[in-house]
């Protein structure tokens, strides 16, 4: 991505806080202008010592207002500071709401192929905006001071010495040509060094959540190599541009130098030889360093501004990408009376990955309120996307989909997602409570509801049996429970929820036998009242579904009945003969 | 303080490069003093030559301007590189250094952590460990240093002034970052915390975005988020009011050290005391020597964040490791060379004090290349047997021996050496397909690989993808099914040289008729290998030489 993509994007951001950006530079100049004046008398001052032979008591006048001065100065700079921190502060919580709005309607969807990671998204929403304080706080007031005070300065020493003047119009603009000089290079850099610390952090938080794993293959040993030699990487890119950064200071700071000092040898001399008044030479050698120092700052500056360039590179692709998803959807409509039940309808709806990989083509089918469907196929034969579909986290690519008659995508997304209920094939639980994890889409359930509900699904039992019972404390992703355990929490979830439409995932896959059979009344009951599309492997739950819809490489292969697909003789028939081998009382039994 | 005297214990090994940074650091302030008050002494003691008509030898002290202001710019940038090299390889050691403490605690030492906290320890804390050295050691050292000089050198031309001076340096030394860390060192400790809990909550949350939207909960995670960061930026603003009231104050002190210079020194020019280019000189010195005192109030935050990110490291690798506790000396710590004999010897495991045991009284002898099936319905501690097998976590009660010894005079590694675990929660990397597979094995050749996956079914699969086994998986496997990533950690354990083969669950995500293919295939190929097979269903079974069944009295 080109960097003036992103210091527009930065620019734009910026814009947002330009009320308290300018105060603060406006409080800035102030005290610019005061420093200024605060050099004027103090070269007065000495002048008078020196060459007047003044006496303390003789200049006793001017000794307070240089004090008040003094104080002006602070309390103006104090301002300016905290305004310009606060701006940044205030841009940097904005602009991580909105990344944040904008991952969440991307939603789930992996992009297949890509190594976009959590742990990266996670870097860019902490390290990643704090790296815009420099930016924010720093870069974008100093460049305009960078005109301003040096310009003010450069006024008043030409009323005291122009040839002083001269050598800073001659020298000054050196110094920004020499910097953008150097920052070609850097920019590069930075973005690469962000990438690597992306890179580290996603790598570390896999590592961390599968240290279980690498243990257990004895491969931990091998990851610490892996851990020196990608932390020993990121230093060294760290350093490459810190190198950079200082050497460029160092360019800075040696022109900025050795122009003090030509103005001090011009000055010097004419001082030697009677050609200048003391109080003229030693007030615009006072004001000289001042004239360079937002030059010299601006070496930091800039690099601050390459830092924030680099960070941002993840964050322009995100705040530009199309949120293709339901959440973008008109919403003109409200969502119809669906107490009837819910039908859903495909027509011809096809679906790609991002990267142009086929996930659905071309599939149809209908579904009355109240009829189950069972989805039945070989791994990645679009089973998921078609439930992916209905949830709203992805949209067709072509085709519709109905919901009595209603244009899925014309519906408003978090009112039909209420009529959902929903038990994936890896279930997450929350940290919190049991209790907060089976109402985690009815936050405000009673707990007797939320037993029924555990009661259906069999879950009440262990439970119960636990020390705190439903208070029991679920650390991350529910480890502490057996997966029995965590999917039998995420039927009762869905149970809580009361919803018309009930899409299952292999709902039986974790269970054993004996609970199987119960789990199999309670989602029987679930049935009777709902519409159901289930991710089927279990011949009775097949067997029970109203439609059968037979998929493989996102195609809809056969359709129908249990009985009519046997009679039919196909892919179905085929599928039950090698799958079940006939014994369907196995099938049932899990 | 007990954390940032661990923390100058680390860096113990690194004293050189401390010692030449402050080195460093110290001869630039020193030289940018000096070029400052030569500057001023200079400037006037021509303007008065002039005025009197005199000529006087302005070589020397223009050499000694030339010199200094030479040393003080290749001095900053010397520094510069050698404190961050220094810091920046000190951290890179301590990612090191704290993965080498973590990784024994992993699993039963950290499961209360969430894993984005322990993220947030080995990225950020680490990070914030880089300003101990480049914003604490060295400015406080190079001020503890300077300071006592520049006292002197003011106090051989007036007492008064390096009173007036000590004053002020207390003033802008230790008044100032005094006051900031008593009204900061909450929002400073607290912004480290706040950083931390916000990035557990995102990374808990993005990891979850798919249940979150569909039950409706994206708003109050999105509500967290804000009000998380919103406590940041209070703590953010709270820290920003007072970096901008000390910067003020040291600039004013810097100011009133001038003013000072004026008031004391004026008199003793005019009564001849000195010469009157001493006036400018010492003004100028007393400004510039503020120099090593305008980053105190800096490295008084940096500081308190420093401790706060120690204590959140030292309190983890301090920890006493949960899991079962091995032979340090004499441990066997071969890798095992044939099939061993494994018994459970009346063994149970308790996870905590006071909760029920996961398992109780287990006794089984699996012999070499036997195959065993522990049945039972879920939820009644069947993968607990793993955890005490492999030692992550310690028996409650009796023994596990291997080959008639005790599973704990086994060196940790040699132990889970013996067992290839396929578990029932398996962990895919963000790598490719291949690179999750060499996980347990990184040696296995292209040929083994295929035959593993073939053994699992996958074979078809990675036929199917352009990249083969080069294909990536996506994080936790996200995009491959449940049962593609259940057949692929098989294979994984198939892969593992380990003498006894753990499947645990391997039908969970299948279809019977592949797992009963697959166990099949595995029972057929595996002719070595003692099995243990733990499942709640009875694919397979009629294969197995034994079977230990478990139920809910048990």
């Amino acid at each position: 991505m080109s960097t003036k993509h992103i210091s527009a994007f930065l620019k734009s951001q910026s814009s947002r806080a330009r009320r308290p950006l300018n105060l603060s530079i406006v409080l800035s100049f102030a005290a610019g202008i005061v420093l200024i004046v605060q050099m004027g008398v103090i070269a007065f001052v000495v002048d008078a010592v020196l060459t007047d032979k003044a006496s303390l008591t003789d200049l006793l006048f001017l000794l307070p207002p240089l004090v008040i001065l003094f104080l002006l100065r602070a309390i103006l700079s104090y301002f300016s500071e905290r305004l310009a921190l606060n701006a940044a502060i205030d841009l940097k919580h904005k602009l991580r709401k909105d990344l944040l709005t904008r991952l969440i309607a991307k939603g789930p969807i992996l992009e297949r192929g890509s190594e976009n990671a959590v742990g990266d998204q996670v870097t860019m929403l902490t390290e990643g905006i704090e790296a815009m304080e420099g930016y924010f706080a720093r870069y974008m007031p100093a460049m305009v001071m960078t005109v301003l005070l040096p310009f003010a300065i450069l006024a008043v020493t030409l009323t005291r010495d122009w040839l002083s003047a001269i050598v800073m119009v001659v020298t000054a603009p050196l110094i920004p040509v020499f910097m953008i000089l150097i920052g070609k290079g850097t920019e590069k850099l930075n973005q690469k060094q962000w990438r690597k610390l992306a890179r580290l952090s996603a790598h570390f938080l896999d590592m961390i959540q599968g240290l279980t794993t690498l243990k257990l293959f004895n491969a931990s040993r091998r990851e610490a190599e892996t851990v020196s030699r990608m932390a020993e990487s990121y230093r060294r890119t760290t350093m490459s541009v810190l190198r950079v950064a200082f050497l460029s200071s160092l360019v800075l700071e040696f022109f900025a130098t050795v122009s003090i000092a030509i103005i001090a040898v011009l000055i010097g001399f004419r001082l030697l030889y009677g050609d200048m008044t003391f109080f003229d030479g030693f007030y615009v050698l006072l004001l000289a360093p001042d004239f360079y120092l937002p030059l010299r700052n601006m070496g930091t500056h800039y690099h601050a501004r390459m830092e924030a360039v680099g960070a941002a590179e993840a964050m322009v692709s995100i705040m530009e990408m199309d949120d293709g998803t339901a959440q973008k959807s008109a919403s003109a409509e409200t969502l119809p009376d669906l107490a009837g039940g819910i039908a859903v309808e495909f027509r011809s709806v096809c679906f790609s990955y991002p990267d142009g990989s086929r996930a659905l083509e071309d599939v149809s089918f209908k579904l009355d309120a109240g009829q189950s469907l069972a989805l039945v196929g070989p791994s990645g034969a679009g089973k998921s996307t078609i439930i992916d579909l209905i949830l709203g986290l992805a949209r067709p690519g072509e085709g519709q989909i109905l919901i009595n008659g209603i244009d899925l995508a014309s519906l408003p997304i978090e009112a039909w997602r209420e009529q959902l209920a929903y038990v994936p094939q890896k279930p997450t639980l929350f940290s919190g409570t049991i209790l907060d994890a089976i109402r985690y889409g009815q936050p405000n359930a009673s707990l007797e509801a939320v037993q029924a509900a555990a009661r259906l699904a069999e879950a009440h039992d262990f439970i119960a049996a636990l020390d705190k019972g439903y208070n029991h404390q679920l650390n991350e992703k529910g480890a502490g429970l057996s997966g029995g355990q965590i999917q039998r929490i995420a039927i009762a979830r869905a149970l809580l929820r009361d919803a018309p439409l009930v899409l299952l995932d292999e709902p039986s896959a974790h269970l054993d036998r004996n609970n199987e059979a119960k789990i199999q009344t309670a989602l029987h009951a679930l049935e009777q009242r709902s519409t159901t599309i289930t991710i089927a492997h279990r011949l009775h739950t097949i067997e029970e579904a109203d439609i059968i819809l037979v998929l493989e490489k996102g195609k809809v292969m056969e359709m129908g009945s249990h009985d009519a697909l046997m009679q039919q003789n196909g892919a179905y028939a085929a599928l039950v003969r090698s799958n079940f081998n006939g014994t369907s009382g196995e099938a049932h039994n899990g | 303080m007990a954390e940032i005297r661990k923390l100058l214990g680390l860096m113990r090994p690194w004293t050189g490069w401390i010692i030449l940074g402050v080195f460093l650091s110290l001869i630039t302030a020193l030289a940018n003093v000096t070029l400052m008050a030569i500057s001023g002494w200079f400037i006037a003691a021509m303007a008065l030559a002039g005025l009197a008509g005199v000529t006087m030898n302005y070589f020397t002290p223009a050499a000694i301007i030339r010199a200094m202001a030479i040393t003080r710019t290749v001095g900053r940038y010397a520094e510069r590189l050698v404190t961050h090299e220094a810091t920046l390889r000190l951290v890179a050691e301590l990612r090191r250094w704290f993965y080498d403490r973590m990784e024994p605690l992993a699993p039963s030492g950290l499961q209360d952590l969430k894993s984005g906290d322990i993220f947030s320890r080995i990225g950020a804390d680490i990070t914030t460990l880089e300003n101990f050295y480049l914003r604490v050691l060295v400015p406080s050292l190079v001020a503890v240093i300077a300071v006592p000089i520049f006292c002197v050198f003011a106090g051989y031309f007036s007492v008064a002034l390096a009173v007036a001076l000590v004053v002020l340096y207390v003033f802008g030394g230790i008044l100032t970052p005094w006051l900031i860390l008593h009204f900061g060192r909450q929002a400073a400790a607290a912004q480290v915390l706040q950083a931390a809990q916000m990035r557990s909550t995102l990374v808990e949350g993005q990891q979850a975005l798919r249940e979150m939207l569909v039950y409706g909960r994206d708003g109050d995670y999105r509500q967290m988020v804000e009000a998380q960061s919103e406590s940041l930026c209070s703590s953010q603003v709270r820290l920003a009011k007072l970096q901008a009231a000390s910067q003020s104050a040291l600039t004013l002190a810097a100011s009133l050290a001038m003013f000072a210079a004026l008031w004391l020194i004026i008199p003793k020019v005019d009564d001849g005391t000195f010469d009157g280019p001493i006036l400018p000189m010492l003004m100028l010195f007393a400004m510039a020597s503020f120099e090593v005192i305008v980053p105190l109030p800096v490295a008084i935050r940096a500081f308190v964040e420093t401790q706060v990110a120690a204590k959140r490291l030292f309190g983890l690798t301090d920890q006493p490791p949960r899991g079962a506790s091995f032979w340090s000396e004499n441990a066997i710590s071969d890798k095992p060379a044939t099939t061993p004999t494994l018994v459970l010897d009346n063994a149970s495991l308790v996870y905590e004090e006071g909760r029920k045991s996961a398992f109780d009284g287990l006794s089984l002898t699996v012999e070499p290349g036997e195959r065993v099936a522990i049945v039972g319905p879920s939820g009644i501690g069947k993968s607990s047997i793993i955890n005490a097998l492999v030692g992550f976590w310690p028996l409650s009660g009796g023994q596990i021996l291997i080959d008639g010894q005790p599973h704990c005079c086994y060196s940790a590694e040699s132990l889970r050496a013996h067992f290839a675990v396929a578990p029932q929660k398996p962990h895919l990397f963000n790598s490719t397909l291949k690179g999750n597979l060499l996980v347990a094995n990184p040696e296995a050749s292209d040929a083994m690989l295929q035959k593993v996956l073939d053994q699992v079914q996958l074979t078809d699969f990675v036929a199917s993808e352009p990249d083969g086994l080069e294909t990536f998986v996506g994080e936790a496997g996200g995009t491959l099914s449940g049962g593609q990533i259940r057949r692929l950690s098989i294979a994984r354990a198939l892969l593992s040289p380990a003498p006894i083969l753990v499947l645990d669950e391997p039908g969970e995500g299948l279809d019977p008729q592949m797992e009963r293919e697959i166990l099949n295939r595995i029972l057929d190929d595996e002719t070595g290998r003692s099995i243990l097979l733990i499942t709640h269903n009875d694919a397979a079974l009629e294969r197995m030489d034994k079977q230990l069944v478990l139920s809910e009295s048990t």
